[in-house]
């Protein structure tokens, strides 16, 4: 009877040491990944969206062609930070319902070109930031902005000819650094705090694995809308990696098209993609990140871990190696490397939905991330 | 499209799916015998509707063209209707005695289903909630069910983004839950109008088309989706918030005849706070004096009391979509996007497995007869 108990006790303190170790390791998760990715990734934005308001300024103040390649430029940095946070889609950004005022895309139907028209001809054009924070999402953001800086209504001549763009191009800059400096802000002062606030939760550990599981969905949607958006609809995938799938209700050809890429217009989709796989890369080897999560499940996932990592640099590396833009590659019918790069991240996109999830124990949700 | 039929699917077992199954518990025993029907992926992405049986195992599947969302089921029992998720296009109907596929049809041109639809009380129409993409407006379509499905008219649905719709007892009031957000199929599912959305319950007189009432919820970004009806035409509508979600609002309420929607209340603040500010469907107890909501996001569903218009419990279920009235005694039946089908006793919000299916992802609605 005493040897039971004694035996008793001693599960008891084995399980409840192991469980605290569990929750520690995926408080530290959290902590690690939100110091050592998210606020840094966000400060990195607001400093690139400040830059282009500010070249924004100095171009209208000055319109000449250097002015105009440095706020080009600019925005180039500030598309390619945005694109850096794509894993991080949930607190603040999700909170505030704000992700479409940062970037309005996919748009089959070009609705920026629609929205702007009547402004770039000169109608409707007086607008001011804090209306445009009230106005259509498809006239906010980087979005926006690329239209006004690459799309031909938007060139330096037309700038020089039309002076009223230049009012829409400031208040759209400095509208989108607004929202990113709130966002910015959120990440750096108050929301971890709220985040890492157990005092309310019932279960502690329940709370923390479902914060770990946020973090995780967030980087397999990122893969995911590379694979599905940024990639596959330009490719003429009908849907994940099914090309040849002849659906019922789906008209259109499997073509290639171009005008279905992300950043047509600058022609820098592949810049973004880039950007995405490199700090999804970040976000997975942080120190005591999901990586290491990961390993600390047992030893026996540690070729699945590096299996995990040769895929992100192997991505990454590969997108860097296609010279030619992803407008012009399917402009001129040559889809060769991207297939092989759509098939790749769906490739690292599957290993992480399915093999991680598996291993860690993690649940990747289905109705909560896209139900109706 | 696959179908496979009963010799097949005897040949064809859970097990070589991929699916597994409990132990679980049987669910229905002794009750009224009855199926449910649920949309479904599977890990490959591939969709399906599948039939489940009393033991909550899945004893029949058709592979689906995209992702369907939810059913309407003949007042015979004979048919099932299966809709496309928006912006889809199809619909497809299912011969229950034969599981076989008896019809299936494409939206007419600018025309998109909405996934959710109801059949007439005489068993002659369907009523499907579509989209008028061209003109930016909610239609009910109108399907002549003894004609092979034949599209044969349509009326508003006197609002934006029409989504679920039922009837009430009289059988010639349609009451919508129109959603007020503009979408476009060639957009895909993104949202075009968040900032000047306009919601609303609205019924419908059958026999002239128009509108008899109109009820909008007390914010303009809560977009009203779902809803289910009492015998006694209590419409209890679940709403999905749009706006900044920092922001505190009411998800269930309940109409019967009022000047407004009433707000179904009594839900401590921070259990409204782990809803997440979103309903995926709604359904009433055996009895009607329960309505059930779920909330995958914040993996709850929650127990209201329709004839008091409180709150009485939540209970936690992880990634909870579907629910559906199991039986006679009030019992319902969960399904969630990992696969499990669980049992529910709204009275003290008992939560069993029925079934665990693994490597599907049932989707948010479950219908049944």
């Amino acid at each position: 009877m005493g040897r039971s108990i004694l035996t008793l006790v001693c599960l008891f303190v084995i399980s409840a040491v192991g469980h605290t170790d569990e929750i520690s390791l995926e408080h530290k998760l959290l902590q690690s990944v939100t110091n050592s990715f998210i606020k840094p990734a966000h400060q990195v934005l607001a400093k690139s969206t400040e830059m282009l308001e500010q070249n924004s300024r100095q171009f209208c103040q000055n319109i000449n062609q250097l002015n105009y390649s440095s706020v080009q430029q600019s925005w180039f940095s500030a598309m390619n930070a945005w694109s850096a946070i794509a894993p991080i889609n949930f607190g603040p950004i999700d909170d505030s319902n704000a992700t479409w005022r940062f970037q309005f895309w996919p748009d089959q139907i070009n609705l920026v070109h629609r929205k702007f028209k009547s402004r770039i001809q000169g109608r409707n054009q007086a607008i001011l930031a804090k209306d445009l924070a009230q106005a259509s999402v498809a006239i906010q953001g980087l979005s926006a902005l690329e239209y006004l800086l690459f799309d031909e209504a938007g060139t330096l001549a037309a700038y020089q000819s039309k002076p009223h763009l230049c009012t829409i191009l400031i208040a759209t800059s400095e509208n989108l650094h607004a929202n990113a400096a709130v966002l910015t802000a959120s990440w750096v002062n108050d929301y971890p705090q709220r985040w890492f606030n157990l005092a309310t939760q019932s279960s502690k550990s329940d709370y923390l694995k479902r914060q770990v599981e946020t973090v995780f969905s967030g980087l397999v949607m990122a893969l995911g809308n590379i694979t599905n958006q940024k990639l596959g609809k330009a490719l003429g995938y009908k849907k994940n990696n099914d090309k040849k799938s002849k659906q019922v209700d789906e008209t259109k050809s499997a073509k290639l098209n171009p005008w279905l890429l992300e950043s047509w217009r600058s022609e820098t989709s592949l810049k973004n993609i880039h950007s995405t796989l490199k700090s999804g890369h970040i976000l997975y080897t942080t120190k005591q990140g999901l990586s290491d999560y990961l390993v600390a499940k047992g030893k026996k996932y540690q070729s699945l871990d590096q299996e995990i990592r040769e895929l992100f640099q192997a991505n990454t590396h590969l997108v860097k190696t296609i010279e030619i833009s992803a407008f012009q590659n399917l402009k001129n019918n040559m889809s060769g490397q991207l297939e092989l790069l759509h098939k790749n991240v769906h490739r690292l996109y599957r290993l992480l939905k399915i093999d991680y999830a598996k291993a860690a124990n993690i649940l990747f949700r289905f109705n909560a991330h896209d139900g109706d | 499209m696959m179908e496979i039929n009963r010799r097949q699917l005897l040949s064809h077992s859970a097990a070589s799916m991929g699916l597994w199954a409990l132990p679980g518990v049987s669910l229905f025993a002794a009750k009224k015998a009855s199926f449910l029907l649920s949309a479904f992926t599977n890990q490959n992405d591939q969709h399906f509707i599948g039939v489940i049986n009393i033991k909550g195992e899945l004893v029949h599947y058709v592979q689906l063209p995209s992702r369907g969302h939810s059913t309407c089921i003949s007042k015979d029992g004979n048919v099932a209707i299966f809709f496309a998720r928006r912006p889809r296009r199809w619909m497809i109907c299912l011969d229950l005695r034969t599981l076989k596929v008896v019809a299936q049809k494409q939206s007419i041109e600018h025309r998109h289903f909405f996934g959710h639809g109801v059949v007439s009380h005489d068993n002659a129409l369907v009523f499907a909630s579509e989209n008028d993409f061209k003109n930016n407006q909610g239609v009910i379509g109108v399907y002549d069910l003894k004609n092979n499905f034949k599209r044969i008219d349509e009326i508003s649905s006197y609002g934006i983004g029409p989504h679920e719709i039922a009837l009430l007892s009289d059988g010639k009031t349609l009451v919508v839950a129109n959603g007020g957000i503009e979408t476009h199929p060639d957009s895909g599912r993104q949202k075009l109008n968040l900032e000047s959305m306009s919601p609303s319950l609205s019924y419908i007189d059958l026999s002239t088309g128009k509108e008899r009432g109109r009820y909008q919820p007390p914010h303009h970004q809560l977009s009203l989706r779902h809803l289910s009806v009492s015998q006694d035409d209590q419409v209890i509508v679940g709403a999905q918030f749009q706006g900044d979600k920092r922001e505190d609002h009411p998800l269930v309420f309940s109409h019967q005849g009022e000047g407004r929607l009433q707000v179904l209340s009594g839900q401590p603040l921070s259990n409204q706070r782990h809803l997440k500010h979103y309903i995926a469907s709604v359904s009433l107890s055996g009895e009607g004096h329960y309505a059930i909501t779920t909330s995958p996001k914040g993996d709850r569903v929650s127990v209201w009391d329709i004839k008091k218009n409180t709150w009485l419990r939540d209970v936690s279920v992880q990634d909870v979509g579907g629910v559906f009235m199991a039986n006679t005694k009030g019992e319902l039946m969960l399904s969630s996007g990992n696969g499990r089908l669980y049992s529910l006793e709204p009275e003290v919000g008992g939560v069993k497995i029925v079934q665990d299916h693994g490597a599907i992802h049932w989707d948010n609605h479950l219908k049944g007869m």
